[in-house]
């Protein structure tokens, strides 16, 4: 339900029944798990940051939310904790045939943008609730304009003129406030942090790999609170 | 191939202020005195101000994650406009900055509920904000305080980017002119001394500052993502101009 400007609040401090309403909200958006974590236990690395330039990812460069572009680990450490108490690490599944060749192109970025929609949900609802400043973070690349999908990586691959990000080049993205970076890409250790709490391992998916080891893949939303 | 129609939009800048009448010249004042302050806020009250208060600015509240919300998620105003982030001061520049300053004199613009509803009004209120800002730092220079700096909310409007017709001819894929200066279509803005950046995008948290002035009234939250309606979350009805 849509709130007016009037009937909104703005908290300069967590309450905890918000916290789970948040987790509770998280659920009922679509994720299978959701858990509060508390930023101090957070820790940031910017090797984290680099394995998307060494070797270089796909999407290395190409779009906004996406290294060199995205802010480092050591800027995130300087100005996160001290801005946000707690994250909502919330949880989605995918098949795992949709994540390994040669379907990963096409599921890969349909489950990207699934997850964008699940942060965009949760930042929503933070948001709603008062917390000015939430702020989220998605998995994979910004595929939401398109780039990404299987028409667009035939075009490259054939050499055609596709689709860019048009941010980078100094245009308005039109789905702007919808997208946003990795945790990863900005240096938070959220992959170690998961395997630690034992929430969801992350599994390396290789086209060799049979759906029978690797049955599901995680796509983790992150959204901080504060 | 990506088919973009040339838009027949073209920039039609913005008028702000006053016209232009001589003034005397003052000598320049190294601190402002508590007369120009009283002044100054009075000042900002004729041209539009709800309210003004003067604090001194270790009121204000400095915060890397404010700036950091002008590109997570990107806001229309990211990359394309010259006065927000990338381009921006840090936080960490801006707590230099503010340092060098003595008051800050706090500018009540409250938005409208009418003007969370529409790019157009949005842009509208824009820009009565960059006016009373704008206005308030200069008449703070004409007597003397050459130092004082404002800042506004919103990005940059001032060659008629963000007009309703360049939204729209935008939203339906047309190419639309950007900035001169930076798709550097012209040797030079010929709005100087106009253009400033919005408080949030150089990390400036206007929600806490106002809160530590006990200003929570004159704030208007950010519109949630998921109701789908254009905002720009550095208009949060509370904006400051640093005094020396």
């Amino acid at each position: 339900m849509q709130q007016t400007a009037e009937q909104r609040t703005i908290k300069f401090s967590v309450e905890p029944d918000d916290i789970d309403l948040l987790v509770d909200y998280s659920r009922q958006a679509g994720a299978e798990k959701a858990v509060a974590v508390r930023v101090l236990d957070l820790t940031f690395r910017e090797s984290k940051r680099r394995k998307c330039e060494v070797p270089a990812c796909a999407s290395y460069l190409t779009n906004l939310h996406c290294p060199p572009k995205t802010p480092d680990a050591h800027w995130m450490q300087s100005c996160l904790p001290e801005a946000f108490e707690y994250g909502i690490l919330a949880v989605m599944y995918s098949p795992e045939q949709d994540v390994v060749f040669p379907h990963q192109v096409r599921g890969g970025g349909e489950w990207s943008i699934k997850t964008d929609k699940l942060v965009e949900r949760i930042e929503s609802r933070a948001q709603a609730l008062g917390y000015y400043k939430a702020m989220g973070f998605t998995c994979g690349p910004c595929a939401l304009c398109g780039m990404w999908t299987e028409p667009w990586i035939m075009k490259v691959l054939a050499g055609e003129d596709a689709r860019k990000c048009a941010v980078l080049d100094g245009k308005i993205c039109l789905l702007h406030r919808r997208s946003r970076p990795a945790a990863e890409a900005c240096g938070i250790n959220l992959i170690d942090f998961i395997r630690e709490v034992g929430l969801a391992p992350k599994h390396l998916i290789f086209p060799e790999v049979s759906a029978d080891a690797v049955p599901r893949c995680p796509w983790y939303a992150f959204v901080l609170v504060g | 191939m990506t088919e973009h129609r040339h838009s027949s939009v073209t920039l039609t800048p913005r008028q702000f202020g006053p016209e232009r009448t001589d003034r005397r010249a003052v000598h320049i004042k190294a601190k402002a005195e508590q007369g120009d302050l009283d002044t100054l806020a009075a000042f900002a009250k004729g041209v539009g101000a709800t309210d003004a208060v003067l604090a001194p600015t270790s009121i204000l509240a400095v915060s890397e994650v404010m700036r950091l919300k002008c590109q997570i998620p990107a806001c229309w105003g990211y990359n394309a406009s010259p006065f927000c982030p990338p381009r921006t001061a840090t936080a960490a520049e801006m707590k230099s900055i503010v340092g060098d300053y003595t008051w800050a004199l706090l500018l009540a613009v409250p938005r409208p509920p009418a003007a969370t509803g529409s790019a157009a009004e949005l842009f509208e209120h824009s820009n009565k904000v960059k006016e009373v800002v704008g206005r308030t730092e200069v008449e703070a220079q004409y007597n003397g305080l050459l130092d004082t700096m404002g800042f506004p909310g919103g990005p940059c409007t001032l060659c008629g980017m963000f007009s309703e017709a360049w939204i729209g001819e935008m939203k339906r894929g047309a190419d639309v002119p950007y900035c001169p200066l930076i798709e550097r279509t012209a040797p030079l803005c010929l709005h100087f001394y106009h253009g400033r950046p919005a408080a949030q995008a150089v990390g400036l948290d206007m929600y806490a500052t106002a809160k530590n002035a006990g200003w929570e009234k004159y704030l208007t939250p950010p519109e949630p993502v998921t109701e789908g309606r254009i905002d720009w979350p550095c208009l949060p009805g509370v904006y400051p101009v640093l005094i020396k």
